[in-house]
C-alpha cells in the first residue's frame, strides 16, 4: 500500500545505478511505497540506450558510475529535444553545497544524497515531480 | 697574481736604482769635467792676466823711460834746448813710443820773465802764444798774474796740441800737485786722470812729470812732461788695441775721489755702465784678476775679466740641481706608473672578484628550482632566471621588457595593475608578502598552477618587486589524486552503507508485524550503528576537507543570536529526550559576524549536543552570548552541569577521536570528531575555541568569533 502523498499514476522513471544492492533497495522501496514504474539500467551507457527506446517521464541517475557516469548521461539527455521537459534527478554521495549547486547548474532538477532514507524516497520523488509540473522548478 | 705584482715591483725598483745611478754618475762626471775645464780655464785666464799686467807694466815703464832719456839729453846739453832741438829729440822718442801722446817741456817762469817767454814763443812761430790757465769751471783762459808760472813751453807734436801751449800747469790742481811732487821728490810722478785740454775726446789722460833738475842752471826747476792718453797708452800694448780674451779695467788707486775706471779695454760695456772696482770684484759669476801696476809713483789697478765668462761654482750647483730635478721627475714617473700598475692590478682583482661573485649569484639564480622574476613599479619584467624561462617556455628576450601580465591568465591580467597600484599607493597589499596559489600561463597557452611569493626591494633607488614562483603542479596533482581518493573512499563507503541502511529500514517497514520483539531490537541496533558509521564517514570527510583547505566556506554577515536560537530549537527534542533543559542568555545588543551559516550552526549544534549528552538528568544547559567590544570579538559559551573535564583531557579534547571519560554509566554516543571539526571550523573563521571548568561544576565550552566590520 502506498504511503504518503499519492504518486502520479503511470509515471515512468528511467533509473540508472551500477550497484546491484542499491538497485534492489530502490526497486523494493518504490514498488512498496509508490506507483512509479521503473526502467532499471545498470550503468550510464545502458541508460542512454534506453533513453532511445523509451520515453520516461523522469530520470533518476546515480552520479558515480564506472564507464559512463551520471553527469555524462545528464548532459547527453539535456541535449536531446525529447528530454527537454523531462526532470532529471541525481543521486550521489557528494554532499557539499557547491557540488550540489554544480549539479543543478548542469540541469539536474534535484539531488538526493546517499545514504538516503528508502522510506521517504518515494515521497521525495513525488514531491519533486509535483513541483516540476506546477511550474516551480526547485533550485 | 701576487707573484706578478711583486715581480713588477721588483722590476720598477731595479729600474729606479739603475736610472738613479746613471743620473748621479752622469751629473758627477759632468760636474767633474766642468770643474776641470773651468779650472784649466781659470789657470789659463790667470796666466793671461798676469802676463798682460806684466806686459802693460813693462810697456809703461818703457815709455816713462823715454822721459828719462829726454832728461839726459837736457842734462848733457848743458844749456837749454831750443824749441827745434826739443822737437827733434821728442819726435825720435815719440816714434819709438806710440803710447806717448805728447812730450812737453815745462820751464819755471817768474812773473817778470813772462813777457820775455811769450815774445820768444811768438818769435818761434807759435801764433797767439800766451800764458793760459784752467779756470775753476774748466775753461782755458788767459792766465792771471802770478808770482811764477809753469807753462807748457815746448810740445811735440805741436799739431793737435796747440791748445796746450802756454797752459800754466800750476793752474790746475791735479797737475800742480803732480808737478810739485815731482819737483820735490825729484822723481817721475804721474798725475791723476785728467781731461786733456787739447783733447775733445772722451779719453782720460795722465801726465807724468819728471824734473830736469839741473842745478845752477837757467833751466833749474823745469820739468819734462809726458802726456799719455790712457786708453791709447794701454791699447798700444796689444797689437789689436786690446787683448782678445781679456777685458781690462784700469783704476787709479791713489785717486780716492774717482771710483770709476780711467779706461777699459775690450768688453762691450757702454760708457754709462762703467763699473767701480767694487762692482767688478764683488762676487758674481765670472772670475776676476786684479793686479797693480806702478806708474810713476802711482798705483793703478788692472782689473781683468775674461771675455768669455768662466763657468763657476754656480754652474756646478746648477748641474746638481738639474740632476736632482731629473731624479725627482724620474721618481714621479715611477710613482705614476707604479700607481697605474697597482690600480690596474687592483681593478683587475676587483673585477675578478666581482666577476666571480656575479657568476656565483648568477649560478645560484640559474640553478634554483623556483622561478625568480623581478618587475618594476609599472609591471615591466626586468629579469627572469633560468627556471622562470623554462617555467613559462619563453626566451629571455621575449620576456624582459614586457609587462608581467603576459604570464598571467585572463581573469587575473586585468587585476594585476590594480594590485600594483594598491601596493604603491600604500594600501594593504593583496598579494605582496603572502604566499598564495595562483595560475600562470605558458607560451603555449597551457595554464600552470604556481605558488607565488612577492617581496619588495629598492635597487638603485627604484622600487622592484621580486616574485618567487614555485610550480605546484605536482602538489595540485597530488591534491587532485587525494581528492579523488577521498571521493572514491567516500563513495565506496557510502554505497554499501546506503544498501545496509536501506535494507534495514525496509525490513522494519515491510516486515512490520512479522517481526518479533527481539528481531526488531536487533534491527534497531543495526540501524543505529549504521547511522553512526555514516556520521563518522561524514565527519572524517568534513575534517579532511577543512584541514586541507578544501572546504569552501561561504562567509556572509550573520546574525549569531538568531542562528543560536535556531540551533537550540533544533536540539530541543534531543534535550527533552535526555531530560535536560536549555536556556539562552542573549547579549546586550544586536550585531553581526562574518561567518559560514551552515558551519557555525554545525559548531553550535556540536557543543549543544555534547552538553546535553554529558548533563545529568534534570539539569540545565546555559547558552550565553557576550560581546567583547574591546577586542572586537563575540563570545558564545555552552555550560553544562556535568562532570566537567579533567585537566589531562582538556588539551586533547579537540583532537580527533578523543572523548573525555565519563563517570556516567550511560554510554555517550558520538564520533569523537565533533570537537576537532568544530575547532577547524572556528579557526578558519579567525576565531578560537576552548573549554574551561565552570563553577561550581560542569564544563564550559566556548568559542570566539570576530565581529563583522561595521560599514561606516
Amino acid at each position: 500500500m502506498a504511503m504518503g502523498t499519492a504518486s502520479p499514476p503511470l509515471v515512468t522513471i528511467l533509473y540508472a545505478e551500477d550497484d546491484e544492492d542499491i538497485r534492489s533497495i530502490v526497486e523494493i522501496t518504490l514498488q512498496n511505497f509508490s506507483d512509479f514504474r521503473l526502467i532499471i539500467c545498470n550503468g550510464g551507457g545502458e541508460a542512454i540506450k534506453m533513453a532511445d527506446k523509451s520515453s520516461p517521464d523522469m530520470v533518476l541517475l546515480d552520479v558515480m558510475m564506472p564507464d559512463v557516469d551520471g553527469i555524462t548521461v545528464l548532459k547527453a539527455l539535456k541535449q536531446r529535444e525529447d528530454f527537454q521537459n523531462v526532470p532529471i534527478v541525481l543521486m550521489t554521495a557528494k554532499v557539499q553545497k557547491h557540488e550540489i549547486e554544480q549539479f543543478k547548474a548542469l540541469g539536474a532538477i534535484d539531488v538526493i544524497v546517499k545514504p538516503f532514507d528508502p522510506i521517504t524516497l518515494a515521497d521525495q520523488l513525488t514531491a519533486i515531480w509535483n513541483q516540476y509540473h506546477t511550474g516551480h522548478h526547485p533550485g | 697574481m701576487k707573484l706578478k705584482n711583486n715581480r713588477a715591483k721588483l722590476f720598477l725598483a731595479a729600474m729606479v736604482l739603475v736610472f738613479s745611478c746613471l743620473i748621479i754618475y752622469g751629473t758627477s762626471r759632468y760636474v767633474q769635467i766642468m770643474a776641470e775645464h773651468s779650472h784649466a780655464e781659470f789657470e789659463d785666464f790667470r796666466e793671461k792676466s798676469i802676463r798682460a799686467s806684466f806686459t802693460i807694466q813693462n810697456h809703461i815703464d818703457k815709455e816713462i823711460e823715454s822721459l828719462f832719456e829726454m832728461r839726459d839729453v837736457f842734462r848733457l846739453k848743458g844749456r837749454a834746448l831750443t824749441r827745434f832741438e826739443f822737437s827733434m829729440i821728442a819726435k825720435s822718442i815719440l816714434s819709438r813710443n806710440e803710447g806717448i801722446h805728447a812730450l812737453e817741456w815745462i820751464p819755471r817762469v817768474v812773473h817778470e820773465e813772462r813777457r820775455v817767454y811769450e815774445e820768444e814763443a811768438l818769435a818761434d812761430g807759435i801764433a797767439n802764444f800766451s800764458f793760459k790757465a784752467i779756470s775753476g769751471s774748466g775753461e782755458v783762459t788767459l792766465s792771471p798774474e802770478k808770482t811764477h808760472y809753469y807753462p807748457v813751453y815746448y810740445i811735440e807734436p805741436v799739431a793737435g796740441n796747440e791748445a796746450a801751449l802756454g797752459l800754466d800747469l800750476a793752474s790746475s790742481t791735479p797737475r800742480r800737485e803732480a808737478l810739485l811732487k815731482s819737483l820735490k821728490t825729484n822723481r817721475a810722478i804721474a798725475s791723476e786722470g785728467v781731461r786733456l785740454v787739447q783733447d775733445k775726446g772722451e779719453q782720460q789722460g795722465v801726465l807724468i812729470f819728471l824734473p830736469v833738475n839741473n842745478q845752477n842752471r837757467v833751466d833749474e826747476g823745469s820739468l819734462l812732461l809726458g802726456v799719455f792718453r790712457i786708453r791709447d797708452m794701454l791699447a798700444s800694448v796689444f797689437s789689436d788695441g786690446s787683448h782678445p780674451d781679456l777685458n781690462i779695467y784700469v783704476y787709479d788707486l791713489d785717486d780716492e775721489s774717482n771710483l770709476y775706471p780711467l779706461t777699459s779695454l775690450g768688453g762691450e760695456i757702454s760708457r754709462d755702465a762703467l763699473p767701480t772696482i767694487e762692482e767688478l770684484t764683488s762676487g758674481d759669476n765670472s772670475l776676476v784678476n786684479v793686479s797693480t801696476i806702478d806708474i810713476a809713483d802711482r798705483q793703478w789697478a788692472l782689473v781683468i775679466k775674461p771675455v768669455i765668462p768662466i763657468i763657476h761654482k754656480d754652474a756646478e750647483y746648477l748641474a746638481w740641481l738639474v740632476s736632482l730635478l731629473l731624479l725627482a721627475v724620474m721618481l714621479l714617473m715611477v710613482m705614476y706608473f707604479y700607481s697605474k700598475i697597482r690600480h690596474a692590478y687592483r681593478s683587475r682583482e676587483a673585477h675578478i672578484r666581482y666577476q666571480s661573485l656575479s657568476e656565483r649569484l648568477q649560478a645560484v639564480l640559474d640553478n634554483t628550482i623556483d622561478g625568480i622574476i623581478t618587475i618594476n613599479h609599472k609591471g615591466i619584467i626586468q629579469s627572469v632566471n633560468k627556471a622562470g624561462l623554462i617555467m613559462f617556455g619563453y626566451s629571455s628576450d621575449e620576456m624582459i621588457g614586457q609587462n608581467v601580465k603576459m604570464i598571467t591568465p585572463e581573469p587575473v591580467k586585468m587585476e594585476h595593475d590594480s594590485y600594483l597600484k594598491n601596493y604603491l599607493g600604500g594600501k594593504p597589499p593583496k598579494i605582496i608578502g603572502t604566499g598564495r596559489d595562483v595560475e600562470g600561463v605558458r607560451k603555449n597557452g597551457v595554464k600552470i598552477p604556481l605558488r607565488l611569493g612577492v617581496s619588495k626591494a629598492k635597487v638603485n633607488g627604484e622600487v622592484v618587486f621580486i616574485g618567487l614562483l614555485h610550480d605546484i603542479s605536482e602538489r595540485k596533482n597530488n591534491e587532485k589524486i587525494k581528492d579523488e581518493f577521498i571521493s572514491t573512499v567516500n563513495h565506496e563507503l557510502r554505497t554499501p552503507l546506503t544498501s545496509i541502511l536501506g535494507s534495514i529500514q525496509l525490513i522494519k517497514k515491510v516486515g512490520g508485524d512479522e517481526l518479533n520483539e527481539n528481531s526488531r531490537k536487533l534491527l534497531d541496533i543495526s540501524e543505529n550503528n549504521t547511522h553512526r558509521i555514516i556520521k563518522i564517514v561524514n565527519d572524517i570527510l568534513d575534517l579532511q576537507k577543512i584541514n586541507s583547505g578544501d572546504m569552501a566556506f561561504e562567509f556572509v554577515d550573520l546574525d549569531l543570536v538568531a542562528l543560536t536560537r535556531k540551533s537550540i530549537e533544533e536540539c530541543q527534542p534531543f534535550a527533552t529526550q535526555h531530560h535536560v533543559s536549555l536556556t539562552f542568555i542573549p547579549p546586550s545588543r544586536t550585531f553581526n559576524v562574518t561567518a559560514d551559516k551552515l558551519r557555525i550552526e554545525q559548531v553550535i549544534t556540536n557543543l549543544l549536543s555534547n552538553a546535553i549528552k554529558f548533563s545529568p538528568e534534570n539539569t540545565n544547559v546555559i547558552v550565553q552570548i557576550d560581546l567583547l567590544e574591546d577586542n572586537g570579538m563575540v563570545l558564545l559559551s555552552v555550560e553544562d552541569e556535568g562532570p566537567g573535564i579533567s585537566s589531562e583531557f582538556r588539551d586533547k579534547l579537540f583532537q580527533p577521536f578523543t572523548q573525555a571519560e565519563s563517570h556516567m554509566t550511560r554510554k555517550v554516543s558520538g564520533t569523537g570528531l565533533g570537537l576537532s571539526i568544530s575547532k577547524s571550523i572556528i579557526e578558519k573563521h579567525s576565531g578560537s575555541i576552548g573549554v574551561r571548568n565552570c563553577t561550581p561544576a560542569g564544563a564550559c565550552f566556548y568559542f570566539e568569533l570576530p565581529l563583522a566590520r561595521e560599514i561606516k
